[in-house]
């Protein structure tokens, strides 16, 4: 069992000896994260790489076409989401660090603060979303708005399950003395919403700013 | 008495038609490889062609049409009882009453619904090409919709296998880790399909890169990948039930030789 960190304001409660085995198995794997899990992570890159790669072909035929959707889209409103994102993240680091020196306090902090990160990321791209239908750029309306829609609007269904899965890491953190599993469930959850930011930090540019000034 | 006894109690005797049930699937597979394809659909007809261009291939391979549909109408099947093989071997992890072998089971059976209706309006087509074009280009509109929309049963399927393979406690787990995420990746990925009717030209339409050789790779892929997972469990299901009925019968023996229990015989 840990000692007690006396430095730390929240007071260290020591995992039961289920908890420590879990934590000391899941240290020995290779990888971090349930095993196998990468092979996710791989394949939907793949997926969202070739949407990327589909979105650049298509620009290089029509540059004005995207030139002009590119001027619609505002890049302030791409840089506060990228933020949003990328700190939500940040504190699902934290609360992960947190599970591994068993304070329990700290993860539900972290947690709750990532939470509320994702979801205002969500609701800000659901209101752009609507915007952008009210103007008139919907899914059909030329080759750049069917490609933001359709790579957006991927991003935005996989920031919803990371939402699901954040609510679900908040639930098992109940019964976290009694579940020795809990630390590779957040440790996954945290590579999967990495992912997700992983995307959003390529997605934004290729959107937002890449040749908005052509 | 003993042999009768005994040959009621053999523990092989319920994974019986197992295997028959397990090859089900590559058999489905290859055959809707080879007969599906053949009617225009490595890749899709484009959305973009008109009624009379959609008319003129039916019109001139109707009886490819005809021969491929037929076959795979006949071994669509295949897929529903394979899907019912792996409920099985789920069950050999997860306990047989397990909702998620009940939502293997259901997920592959309406698959194949799909699978079914779609062969039947590319049939019909092909039947009758000389009825009004748009009339033709319905159906085949009809069916690539129906086909690629009723991507959730398949999903259902693929994650309750998932998450069946990952809660294997076993050291050596009758299905790898990475398939078990494969399948789950697979289910996800399909929700891809949700904007294929948006588009008519392009990646992301229904001949597109995306949604033709993207996903239907990945899922052709998935069904060798796991057949080849589960007709190799059915081996070792079998042998750790065996293994289990020598310890029980030894445990019987060592009581008989004590006297404290008399066998039958």
């Amino acid at each position: 069992m840990p000692a007690p960190n006396h430095n730390s304001t929240e007071r260290v409660i020591p995992f039961p000896a289920v908890v420590q085995e879990g934590l000391t198995k899941a240290k020995k794997n290779d990888m971090p994260g349930a095993p196998g899990f990468f092979f996710l992570i791989m394949g939907e890159l793949v997926i969202f790489y070739s949407f990327f790669l589909a979105f650049t072909l298509e620009r290089i035929k029509h540059p004005e076409v995207y030139a002009a959707g590119q001027a619609a889209l505002n890049p302030y409103t791409g840089l506060g989401l990228t933020l949003v994102l990328l700190a939500s993240s940040w504190f699902v680091v934290r609360a992960v660090e947190a599970t591994r020196a068993g304070k329990i306090e700290q993860i539900k902090k972290n947690l709750h603060v990532a939470l509320a990160l994702g979801i205002m990321f969500a609701v800000a791209k659901a209101v752009g979303f609507f915007t952008e239908i009210a103007a008139g750029h919907h899914i059909m309306a030329d080759s750049f708005w069917g490609g933001y829609w359709m790579t957006t609007g991927m991003h935005f269904i996989h920031v919803l399950v990371g939402i699901g899965v954040m609510i679900c890491c908040l639930y098992r953190l109940k019964n976290i003395k009694a579940d020795p599993t809990y630390f590779t469930f957040i440790q996954t959850s945290g590579i999967y919403w990495h992912m997700v930011d992983l995307l959003w930090v390529v997605i934004f540019p290729m959107f937002f700013l890449l040749g908005g000034t052509s | 008495m003993n042999t009768n006894i005994e040959a009621a109690a053999d523990p092989k005797n319920e994974f019986k038609y197992w295997r028959i049930a397990a090859w089900c699937g590559p058999m489905f597979m290859g055959c809707y490889m080879l007969f599906w394809g053949t009617c225009h659909n490595y890749p899709p007809m484009s959305p973009a062609l008109t009624a009379e261009q959609v008319q003129a291939i039916f019109m001139q391979d109707h009886l490819w049409f005809k021969f491929g549909m037929v076959i795979c109408m006949s071994f669509t099947i295949c897929y529903a009882v394979w899907s019912i093989a792996m409920s099985k071997v789920m069950g050999k992890v997860v306990g047989k009453d397990s909702i998620l072998c009940d939502m293997q089971v259901w997920g592959g059976g309406l698959t194949a619904v799909p699978l079914l209706v779609t062969s039947a309006f590319w049939l019909s087509a092909g039947f009758r090409p000389e009825m009004p074009a748009t009339q033709v280009q319905l159906l085949l509109d009809t069916a690539w919709m129906l086909l690629d929309l009723a991507y959730s049963t398949t999903t259902v399927q693929m994650f309750a296998m998932g998450v069946a393979w990952l809660s294997d406690k076993r050291e050596k787990p009758l299905v790898p880790a990475w398939v078990a995420w494969y399948a789950i990746w697979v289910g996800f990925a399909f929700v891809a399909e949700i904007f294929m009717p948006f588009f008519r030209e392009g990646f992301f339409a229904r001949q597109g890169v995306l949604n033709f050789w993207i996903e239907f790779g990945i899922w052709f892929a998935w069904a060798w990948i796991v057949s080849y997972y589960v007709i190799k469990a059915i081996p070792r299901l079998e042998q750790e039930a065996v293994t289990r009925v020598v310890r029980l019968k030894g445990r019987i023996a060592k009581i008989d030789e004590e006297g404290n229990l008399v066998a039958s015989a």
